[in-house]
């Protein structure tokens, strides 16, 4: 399943999130690969296991459109059909845009997930944390923010 | 609307404006200055003329109406809008599996610490394979 990453830099590096949404695309033997988005020329990124690419967004710009045009892009071009992205501010902003896009429903407050059978299946927390449900995602795209 | 929520986002989307979310303040002088939450604390930026807004559970208090507000609220036409005329996918795409209330357990260890916790603490993390 191909798989893209929206990642997110923090004081010119790959956050907690990003690395934990890796390691997860990792264990379930994932073909990923990262964009970072972050407002630093340049940030500490790379790695010789999985392509990244940095979007470098205007400081001056209100809101992420112009980098969703981009990232929707690439998710067309590489054919992508799996979205991660962590429960932050400029995530939620970004998977919002992308959804509308690709005409998917994008799944929040994921606390895990697994693949079965070519489907993707997510655990959410509702309620404060007191209830889990899970639910299997039946479009051809899918969104998830961890 | 909080900060759970994608909704505002997609709305601008749909409607090609910009998207100012996660509002936590608003104050209007010539301009209307929003301050805005970010990962690393928050950023204050000017209003454009046409833009969607979202704003934090904090960001605003509500004004509950009064019985003669509702009374004349109920007087108001509401225009019905028939999804089919919106030119958008409102199709399901996901399928709802299980749900499953989280107990509380009152079951486990109670360790009292006369200066040795940390031994048992130590313990743990090796049954866990962590250290």
């Amino acid at each position: 399943m191909k798989t893209l990453i929206i990642g997110e830099v923090t004081d010119s590096k790959l956050n907690s999130g990003t690395l934990e949404i890796i390691n997860k695309a990792n264990d379930l033997g994932l073909d990923f690969s990262v964009v970072t988005v972050g407002s630093e020329d340049s940030p500490i990124l790379g790695s010789s296991t999985f392509q990244q690419t940095y979007i470098k967004r205007s400081a001056e710009s209100l809101q992420f459109s112009n980098v969703a045009d981009k990232i929707s892009q690439i998710i067309q071009e590489q054919n992508i059909s799996l979205v991660l992205a962590p429960s932050t501010y400029q995530s939620r902003d970004l998977v919002s845009f992308l959804s509308v896009d690709l005409s998917s429903s994008p799944v929040s407050n994921v606390i895990n997930f697994e693949i079965q059978d070519g489907s993707v299946i997510t655990t959410n927390s509702i309620n404060g944390g007191e209830s889990i449900y899970k639910t299997k995602i039946t479009s051809s795209q899918f969104f998830i923010i961890n | 609307m909080g900060i759970q929520v994608l909704f505002p986002q997609q709305v601008s989307r749909f409607l090609k404006l910009d998207c100012i979310s996660y509002i936590k303040a608003i104050e209007i002088s010539e301009n209307v200055i929003l301050t805005r939450q970010t990962l690393e604390g928050s950023e204050k930026v000017t209003m454009p003329e046409k833009c969607v807004l979202s704003v934090t559970a904090g960001g605003v208090e509500p004004r509950y109406p009064n019985f003669k507000d509702i009374m004349a609220a109920k007087q108001k036409p509401i225009e019905k809008v028939e999804l089919s005329s919106l030119n958008m996918n409102a199709s399901q795409n996901l399928e709802f599996l299980d749900i499953e209330k989280l107990e509380n357990s009152k079951n486990g260890e109670t360790v009292i610490d006369e200066g040795e916790a940390y031994q048992v603490v130590i313990e743990k993390l090796k049954e866990l394979k962590v250290i």
